[in-house]
């Protein structure tokens, strides 16, 4: 089960520290839950952790942890909050000084309409200026991005647009482009955001494997 | 194609308990044997047996099995339901659809071959009722749409051809690394609960007087709500067929507002988690309405747990075998973990008189042009 090696990737406190934003995209071939997984039982040891979720329940993380030999009653700093179904109200509440904020899907909440867009980038960064850091998932299907000019599209880039202009580091994982392998889940590419800072990015591309319980990561 | 499989320890049969039929977690289905996280499965569900699981992730969940329910293949503490369709239970991967899922068939073209897949998903619950238990709700149809459920065969056993590919192919596969009597125990196990239908049968009678039909309307979610919360006290399983989803024939033009769709599809996954050992959805989308470009569709599609594209072929094209392409885009329960599971023309579909069935597909004339494409995207 420890054949795991993410090449420092998920040391955490390389990328996460303090007051920073980083943006995970992932698409609908690649779900991006098992990284949050990741980034939730490795920072857990140490830092406060709270993952708000609009995809999943609780269950879902409780189970996933569980998978990777971990329970929940363990990390007595992680705190789990599943939004699915419910209104995105007072997200703010959620903030804390000492916490590493974890966000799982707020675009569902602003393409079913529960929130506009400028308010969630608002309410995003009013987060970040209180907490620790902040990490961000949010879907970037091509669909979702660039096909037409409907207003799901055009708010869903705008929104992609706003977060990825405030990231100290972006994390894409993405199918391989030649399709479904046995042995490669797809790439994960790391690389540096757009705002100046001091946090050191180590600027890579990798292949990543999820087998069973496992994940193996290599650099490409 | 997958050669791995070697280094998997051969499963211990006494591990199997026949009476609960609790399969070993190892070995995936035939159709599937090249499935990623069937070779990586770490030998630890039979010891943490879906009571205990249940206990150690904090959740109070009924010990009491609900009826009509068998274990996944792939995971035995998350119950399956069948669809009805042997083949289709089979492409899914845990031989059956987990219980508090969503699944999405999306079929490009003017046909609604969905439509028949959804009828026995439905028919397999009517027949379940028999055992109890079991309840089936249909939005946005009426009595006409439930007497046209299929009925079942007379042939109490599958009625396979012998020489069908899919079939002798898996039994090859096992025979390579003999688990023939393993596959041969599984199908029988399948069988179980699984009806034979016969498409030219009409199911009628008591069975589909109970069937719920729920308004296309805007009470679909508290509606489903109220459904699924009596099943769950009642220790039953809540089947949802919503058949060619915003068809505009059925669909009032304001529920087909982006913002209310992606909320309905959203308090539809929420109620699958909520009920999650009660309830199974299943929604049809066509897909010349809703192209697979939209964002629209690509938000149900994330929402889905199970996401099935069906192509069928020109009808001037005529392929002699089958109907039309399946495509995966994603299965419940591990696409979710992040498992990429998408294939594109590796299934297809025929739709015989008597059944539905899915077999593995390859190019018809130039087979080892298929081969060689096969092995390149296999690195």
């Amino acid at each position: 089960m420890t054949t795991f090696n993410d090449f420092g990737i998920f040391a955490g406190e390389k990328l996460i520290e303090d007051r920073t934003f980083g943006l995970v995209t992932a698409t609908n071939d690649v779900n991006g839950s098992w990284i949050l997984t990741q980034f939730v039982k490795r920072l857990g040891r140490h830092d406060k952790v709270i993952l708000i979720t609009s995809m999943n329940d609780e269950e879902f993380y409780i189970e996933a942890l569980r998978r990777q030999g971990i329970k929940l009653q363990a990390l007595p700093n992680v705190r789990i909050v599943s939004l699915l179904g419910k209104n995105p109200e007072n997200l703010c509440q959620y903030a804390d000084k000492d916490a590493v904020v974890i966000l799982e899907n707020p675009d569902l909440w602003s393409a079913e309409g529960s929130m506009e867009v400028q308010d969630m980038v608002k309410t995003i960064f009013q987060i970040q200026q209180v907490s620790k850091a902040v990490m961000c998932l949010i879907q970037a299907d091509s669909p979702l991005l660039e096909t037409d000019s409907s207003l799901l599209a055009t708010n869903h880039t705008n929104l992609g647009i706003q977060l990825l202009h405030q990231t100290n580091y972006i994390i894409t994982l993405r199918p391989l482009p030649t399709g479904r392998a046995e042995d490669v889940t797809g790439t994960l590419h790391v690389s540096r955001g757009t705002r100046p800072t001091n946090v050191t990015v180590d600027e890579k591309e990798y292949l990543y494997f999820i087998k069973g319980e496992q994940v193996k990561i290599t650099p490409r | 194609m997958s050669f791995q499989k070697k280094n998997v320890a051969v499963p211990n049969r006494a591990a199997v308990d026949r009476n609960s039929g609790n399969p070993h977690p190892l070995r995936g289905p035939p159709a599937n044997s090249s499935h990623p996280s069937v070779q990586g499965r770490s030998p630890r569900a039979p010891f943490t047996g879906s009571t205990e699981a249940r206990g150690t992730s904090g959740v109070t969940h009924a010990v009491q099995p609900v009826p009509n329910t068998k274990p996944s293949l792939l995971q035995s503490s998350t119950p399956t339901v069948s669809s009805g369709c042997f083949d289709f239970d089979k492409l899914v991967g845990h031989n059956g659809i987990p219980t508090g899922t969503l699944t999405l068939l999306e079929e490009e073209s003017t046909t609604d071959y969905a439509s028949i897949l959804i009828r026995m998903f439905a028919a397999q619950g009517c027949i379940d009722r028999r055992n109890g238990g079991s309840e089936v709700a249909v939005v946005g149809a009426n009595d006409a749409w439930g007497r046209q459920l299929p009925g079942e065969s007379d042939k109490k056993s599958r009625s396979r051809d012998p020489s069908s590919k899919a079939g002798s192919g898996a039994m090859k596969i096992a025979w390579r690394y003999g688990y023939n009597s393993e596959v041969e125990r599984k199908e029988q196990l399948a069988e179980n609960n699984t009806a034979t239908f016969d498409l030219t049968k009409r199911l009628g009678g008591p069975e589909i007087s109970k069937i719920r039909y729920l308004k296309p309307d805007k009470s679909i979610v508290p509606e489903i709500k109220k459904l699924a919360s009596a099943a769950a006290s009642e220790n039953s399983i809540l089947r949802v067929c919503i058949p060619t989803f915003l068809h505009p024939a059925i669909y009032d033009k304001q529920m087909a507002d982006s913002d209310y769709v992606i909320g309905l599809f959203t308090q539809l996954r929420a109620l699958t988690r909520e009920y999650k050992r009660h309830l199974v959805i299943i929604v049809s989308l066509p897909l010349v309405l809703y192209p697979k470009s939209s964002p629209l569709t690509r938000w149900m599609e994330l929402l889905a747990d199970c996401v099935l594209d069906f192509f069928p072929f020109d009808v001037k094209v005529q392929e002699r075998e089958f109907q039309g392409l399946v495509n995966v885009s994603k299965l419940p329960c591990l696409s979710d973990r992040g498992h990429m599971l998408v294939t594109q023309s590796e299934y297809a579909f025929r739709v015989t008189k008597r059944t539905f069935e899915i077999d593995e597909w390859s190019i018809p004339v130039e087979e080892d042009d298929g081969e060689k494409k096969e092995d390149a995207l296999a690195f």
